[in-house]
């Protein structure tokens, strides 16, 4: 059934980055979602996106409840919120449970506003209720409470397989397509690994074909593609579709520590430097690590995942804390070099 | 300057041509020092027409106006004892290997070797240039030689142009002080 109502977006303090971004989560989002939502310009919007409140506060004249937030903690708040990771990407599921909740909120404004439309109201809610109800029941199998590598695209990269395969989103033409080389352990993409970020994300709509290894050659070398360790595309098929959730069958409570640094260069790595540093030196469960280091717990969890499922986690039998030698005096200049570097951004 | 055991400072080693000097350059408030002269070992002739010599040296200004100074150590194998002169009181050390270099892992090795006094009370983080020329040996070839080694040292490639790259070197050592 098509989407008869269309719902106007504006992106407020965005940059081209993250409007990128946020526009690949709400296209993924689209089979989801009750209502059409639509980026528009300020003057057509229904809602304002604020990727930083201190916006919110310039704008004076728009109404809180038509406003929506980035929040990178769960918070109790009744405001409309998006929770976001350290990189500013947003949670599909935050976005899919929001934007139905203010679809249905939404729909019923007008109803109050055009008491004559009433009637067409009434079928799309109930129309959208008993499609929620389906999403409901469906996500309810669907998701789980813990990221599970043998399904989605983890499940076809990890197995071993003397064949290529080219993989590809539905419907996504301006996303070029992956080859995997199953045999040689290795993958050729044109752009960046996290122009592939909407692979991670959205497992019903992915095409996988397989290829011979020869043919998946000659292609790569007709297109100037230059190999990559299939490691690397594991990493951040982890990093980026855990969403927070920890790896099936680990218990978060067990103690782990990094056996060695996972390559800084992997997409998501720059900024995780410190947590990488804990995780190496020191052995704990997840839980202490967020309480120790201040890292959002669900970031942990995702880098986790990614260093767990590409061998560089050792689990160990007891907490062991390294206790560094390092004089306050010393504490206070790694601190002050540290804000120095920070000028540099 | 001739000074040289300031507490507040980073010392940039490695082997010649892998980029200290330009690292140096990348992020230096103040246009480096650099002490240069045709080289004369035969290994190094090969590879540059113009080496460091005594050492390169930079600075950064943290609040307070306290200085943070940058020392490169010459590359040429007979200036070796320069390492254990700045190193005196250094806060940790960055080693940078050329990915290209004839043996990148002997150099790697030696520079440990060479540095393994400090290394037992301070850290240091190794970061492989020209990797954009060759990619072997890889990031994971450095981590098992470490790993043999019992060297628990971050890796990181990097273009030493680049003033972002040469500052994520600096923070994952600052990290690696702070944590690991």
């Amino acid at each position: 059934m098509g989407k008869s109502l269309s719902i106007g977006l504006h992106l407020v303090g965005f940059s081209q980055t993250s409007k990128k971004k946020f526009a690949s989560i709400l296209s993924i989002a689209e089979n989801h979602l009750d209502y059409s939502w639509k980026l528009v310009d300020r003057n057509d919007a229904d809602f304002f996106l604020f990727e930083d409140v201190l916006q919110f506060e310039k704008e004076s004249n728009l109404k809180s409840s038509r406003c929506i937030f980035y929040t990178n903690e769960k918070t109790n708040s009744q405001g409309h919120e998006i929770i976001v990771d350290r990189a500013k990407t947003p949670s599909l599921m935050s976005v899919i449970k929001l934007f139905n909740q203010l679809s249905e909120e939404y729909g019923q404004d007008l109803s109050k506003a055009a008491p004559n439309q009433q009637p067409v109201k009434t079928e799309i809610i109930e129309a959208a209720t008993n499609k929620v109800e389906a999403i409901s029941s469906v996500s309810i199998k669907q998701e789980s409470h813990f990221f599970d590598v043998n399904s989605g695209i983890l499940k076809y990269i990890r197995q071993k397989a003397k064949t290529g395969l080219v993989i590809s989103l539905k419907n996504k033409t301006d996303i070029t397509p992956l080859y995997v080389d199953l045999s040689d352990k290795k993958f050729y993409y044109r752009g960046k690994l996290e122009e592939l970020q909407p692979l991670f994300l959205s497992e019903n709509n992915i095409l996988y074909k397989k290829i011979i290894v020869s043919e998946l050659q000659d292609t790569s070398t007709k297109l100037k593609l230059v190999p990559q360790p299939i490691n690397n595309l594991i990493w951040y098929a982890a990093i980026a579709g855990s969403q927070g959730k920890v790896i099936k069958g680990f218990n978060i409570d067990e103690i782990v520590q990094l056996k060695r640094w996972p390559d800084l260069n992997l997409p998501g790595c720059r900024r995780l430097i410190k947590l990488a540093a804990f995780m190496h030196g020191n052995a704990a469960d997840l839980t202490t690590v967020h309480q120790k280091t201040g890292i959002p717990l669900d970031e942990i969890i995702n880098f986790f995942n990614a260093c767990y499922i590409t061998g560089l986690i050792k689990k160990m039998p007891a907490t062991d804390f390294h206790e560094k030698n390092l004089d306050k005096e010393k504490l206070d200049l790694v601190a002050k070099i540290g804000k120095r570097l920070k000028q540099f951004h | 300057m001739n000074d040289t055991s300031h507490k507040s400072k980073f010392v940039f080693t490695g082997c010649v041509g892998a980029g200290k000097t330009t690292a140096i350059k990348a992020i230096s408030e103040v246009d480096p020092i650099s002490t240069e002269a045709k080289p004369t070992e035969q290994s190094v002739v090969k590879r540059k027409s113009s080496t460091t010599v005594a050492m390169d040296y930079g600075e950064l200004t943290l609040e307070d106006g306290e200085k943070l100074f940058l020392y490169g150590t010459p590359g040429q194998r007979r200036f070796d004892f320069m390492c254990h002169i700045l190193t005196q009181g250094a806060l940790g050390l960055i080693i940078l290997i050329d990915n290209s270099h004839e043996n990148p892992m002997e150099e790697l090795d030696y520079f440990l070797n060479l540095n393994a006094a400090f290394l037992q009370k301070s850290a240091a983080v190794i970061g492989i240039t020209h990797y954009d020329l060759t990619t072997q040996p890889t990031i994971d070839d450095y981590y098992q030689a470490l790993e043999e080694r019992g060297d628990p040292w971050p890796v990181i490639h990097i273009d030493a142009r680049e003033k972002n790259d040469v500052i994520v070197l600096l923070n994952t050592l600052l990290a690696t002080l702070e944590y690991a």
